[in-house]
């Protein structure tokens, strides 16, 4: 099932889906709506030709999943034990059993880095690949000439294929209690390179939330492109100016979403049987890992699928986010690890089964690390000096452990990997080479991690 | 719904003579499924002299809510759907007088809320950090204290508070992580699971906090330990085996024996009060839900 707007349609009932078949073979708009961006072109020597980027918001502890140190003193290494993987030389934690399984599917670096240990900035900083250096955030509102995200950068060298290119699956826009991260977004290209929301539930129900201020727009009114338009200016008519003010972005994903046809196909979970769903794990998280596989196929060129909206676990509006400032260790045992350990690996084995891991880049990271050091009540705070993050297919060398950080966790050993390395390693393997990346004034000054390749 | 003899065909295949097959099978016997619905759960416990369940659900994407589950007609309802903020790991006097849970509150905190029913009063303990959580907490059998974890200055630690939510009592005071316990049904002994010594490893100590020695030395996790009802054996959930399964032990730290094998997660063990069976978060059908285990056999033999 997934909601248009405010309409929710459920294919087994079949009766919707020849209407939105009429309509998106009736409209004349051209591909590439995303700024008139060339088509994908079968000839392209790209090695991903898709990115799925699994976003574990709020700060995941490096030391209590990938990078365990069971040799530091008490203080440092926490409880969880560390077991070994299909990789030589690499241990993960006692929590994440699947993937330690599954090792040679990917590699793991240990020695990421950011330059800010808060939520939104650090955020920022990652998805603009280092470029908003102060992430932003202490200003009012978006500073002027805010970079754009690396979704938006590959969206724009990708185009669309019938679905929009960048594509974000989490329920709302990514950062924590305070507000969403300004780089987020497609910065000073525009709202038109923004990310196209999508909410996943953990029964799999799919709704597209900036959608539902076009309330007309239900499958039954949208048998011509005459009552489309009719129903689109009607809905406009209602709006105010600040309301106008989002309109023509809103009409154009509208309206390209619903030419998607077939397309839009890989928004139904329905069609994938009850074993998959249950493998993924019933969680929002899981079935959004399960949509992302389903996008890749469909051809999207860039999907970020994020653990929570918000970073924090415990407020009483946030959704179990991975900033454990308070027990870390009892949450990652009953929540974070399990679920983690679960989608991961099964989207991993889903990818490579298909068929699909070879020409899917899976990056699986956070803002941040955790403090090695156990805080005053147990628990970890932010540490952005040294974490992890994960690669998987789309030209990435499997079973590789890159990087090593000190004996507790706290700093680099071996050179660090920026933000800027993770853009350009990522941009370069979805194809957006080095005169692409100058001519869009982006990533400029970046150096792939070779070691990954 | 009858749950109070589950598994009874398996009875008698051992009456029958199907010793050494009949034990294997309630080994690995079946779970009866008491939910279906899929959605995360944690810490379930029996209530109402076994007639109904208590767990924590995500059955919202912002929120986690107690869910009451009668066991005769399979109906749930929100214990309070009042509440609007996260609420788990409940616990609720034999007598059903008190029930007690942790809240979310206005920060990453969260505190303990214990209510009493009879006279329809409410306290709560509120950690000093601002960012201090209470975890896991069970009332005592004589109804005059609650113990939990408390992560607050001093680290994580094993605590109490009076039914008021006053007069804090620090149980342990140990390097490493101190989580889960569980008092004893006579009420003189805490088992909880301890990192003191390495990875979370089951520990019994006096119920003033003295006398610690430790019940288990596995290198990988032992914890959420819970005492069965005649206080012999001590059900706990376990990676030992690779993936978390469930164990029981004597309390005496002899006998330790698997009681589920299965590829996927089992875990949160608590016993019904008949002492014969295990009601377990499992998530064997690839959801997490409810399973009763029958164990009063293999656990004995």
């Amino acid at each position: 099932m997934f909601g248009l707007g405010n309409y929710r349609v459920r294919d087994c009932q079949g009766l919707t889906r020849r209407s939105f078949l009429r309509f998106g073979a009736g409209l004349p708009f051209a591909a590439g709506l995303l700024g008139g961006a060339p088509l994908l072109s079968a000839a392209d020597a790209r090695k991903a030709k898709s990115v799925m980027l699994i976003w574990l918001v709020g700060g995941p502890s490096h030391l209590d999943l990938f990078d365990p140190k069971p040799n530091a003193p008490t203080e440092f290494r926490g409880p969880f034990a560390a077991i070994p993987t299909r990789t030589a030389g690499m241990q993960f934690t006692e929590l994440l059993p699947r993937l330690a399984a599954s090792s040679d599917r990917f590699s793991v670096v240990r020695t990421n880095i950011n330059y800010n240990g808060g939520h939104r900035p650090a955020g920022s900083i990652a998805w603009t690949c280092g470029r908003a250096s102060d992430g932003g955030e202490d200003g009012n509102g978006k500073p002027t000439g805010y970079p754009p995200h690396l979704g938006s950068i590959i969206a724009r060298s990708r185009g669309s294929n019938g679905l929009p290119a960048f594509m974000s699956l989490s329920r709302g826009p990514v950062g924590d209690g305070v507000g969403p991260s300004l780089g987020y977004g497609g910065g000073v290209w525009g709202s038109r390179y923004d990310p196209f929301m999508v909410d996943c539930s953990k029964q799999g129900q799919v709704s597209i939330s900036e959608l539902k201020l076009l309330d007309g727009l239900t499958p039954s009114r949208l048998d011509d492109r005459q009552r489309v338009l009719s129903e689109l200016n009607r809905v406009r008519r209602g709006l105010d100016q600040a309301q106008l003010d989002q309109w023509d972005g809103l009409h154009q994903k509208a309206l390209q979403l619903l030419r998607g046809g077939d397309t839009l196909n890989a928004f139904d979970l329905s069609r994938e049987s009850a074993s998959t769903r249950t493998r993924y794990g019933r969680t929002s998280f899981a079935q959004s890992c399960l949509l992302g596989r389903r996008l890749v196929e469909a051809g999207v060129p860039y999907v970020q699928v994020n653990w929570s909206q918000f970073a924090e676990v415990f407020y009483p509006f946030s959704d179990y986010g991975w900033d454990t400032h308070a027990d870390n260790f009892g949450l990652l045992a009953d929540w974070h690890g399990p679920l983690l350990d679960q989608a991961l690996s099964t989207l991993l084995d889903d990818l490579h089964e298909r068929g699909l891991l070879e020409t899917t880049l899976v990056v699986c990271m956070g803002e941040f690390g955790r403090t090695p050091r156990i805080n005053g009540i147990g628990s970890r705070d932010h540490w952005h000096p040294c974490y992890f993050s994960v690669w998987a297919g789309g030209g990435v060398q499997p079973g590789r452990v890159i990087g090593e950080s000190d004996a507790r966790g706290e700093y680099p050993l071996t050179n660090p990997i920026t933000p800027e390395m993770v853009g350009t390693t990522i941009a370069e393997l979805a194809g957006v080479g080095t005169q692409q990346r100058a001519e869009y004034r982006v990533l400029e000054g970046g150096r792939v991690i070779d070691e990954l390749l | 719904m009858n749950f109070c003899n589950p598994l009874r065909t398996g009875v008698l295949v051992v009456m029958s003579g199907w010793l050494v097959i009949a034990a294997q099978s309630l080994t690995a016997a079946e779970p009866r499924r008491l939910t279906r619905d899929g959605v995360l759960k944690l810490a379930p416990l029996f209530v109402e002299k076994g007639e109904a369940v208590i767990f924590a659900a995500h059955d919202e994407p912002n929120r986690v809510s107690l869910i009451r589950l009668r066991l005769s007609d399979d109906k749930q309802e929100r214990v309070d759907p009042a509440l609007t903020a996260h609420q788990f790991d409940a616990d609720v006097s034999a007598d059903g007088r008190y029930l007690c849970f942790v809240l979310t509150y206005t920060s990453p905190q969260s505190i303990l809320v214990v209510r009493d029913l009879k006279e329809g009063t409410e306290a709560r303990f509120i950690p000093q950090d601002a960012r201090g959580t209470v975890r896991g907490p069970k009332i005592s059998p004589d109804q005059q204290r609650v113990l939990f974890t408390l992560s607050d200055p001093g680290g994580q630690q094993i605590a109490s508070v009076d039914m008021k939510g006053a007069n804090l009592k620090r149980l342990t005071e140990s390097v490493g992580t101190n989580a889960w316990p569980a008092i004893s049904p006579d009420g003189r002994q805490i088992a909880f699971s301890s990192s003191r010594e390495g990875g979370f490893r089951l520990y019994l100590m006096n119920a003033d906090g003295g006398n610690v020695r430790q019940l288990t030395n596995h290198p990988l996790r032992d914890m959420r330990p819970a005492w069965s009802p005649d206080g012999k054996r001590i059900a706990f959930s376990s990676a030992r085996d690779g993936n978390l399964e469930i164990y029981i032990i004597h309390a005496d730290g002899t006998n330790a024996r698997r009681i589920t094998n299965h590829p996927d997660r089992d875990d949160f063990p608590v016993w019904h009060p008949d002492g014969r069976q295990l009601l377990i978060v499992s998530e064997r059908a690839g959801d997490s839900d409810l399973y009763l285990i029958d164990v009063d056999d293999v656990s004995r033999s």
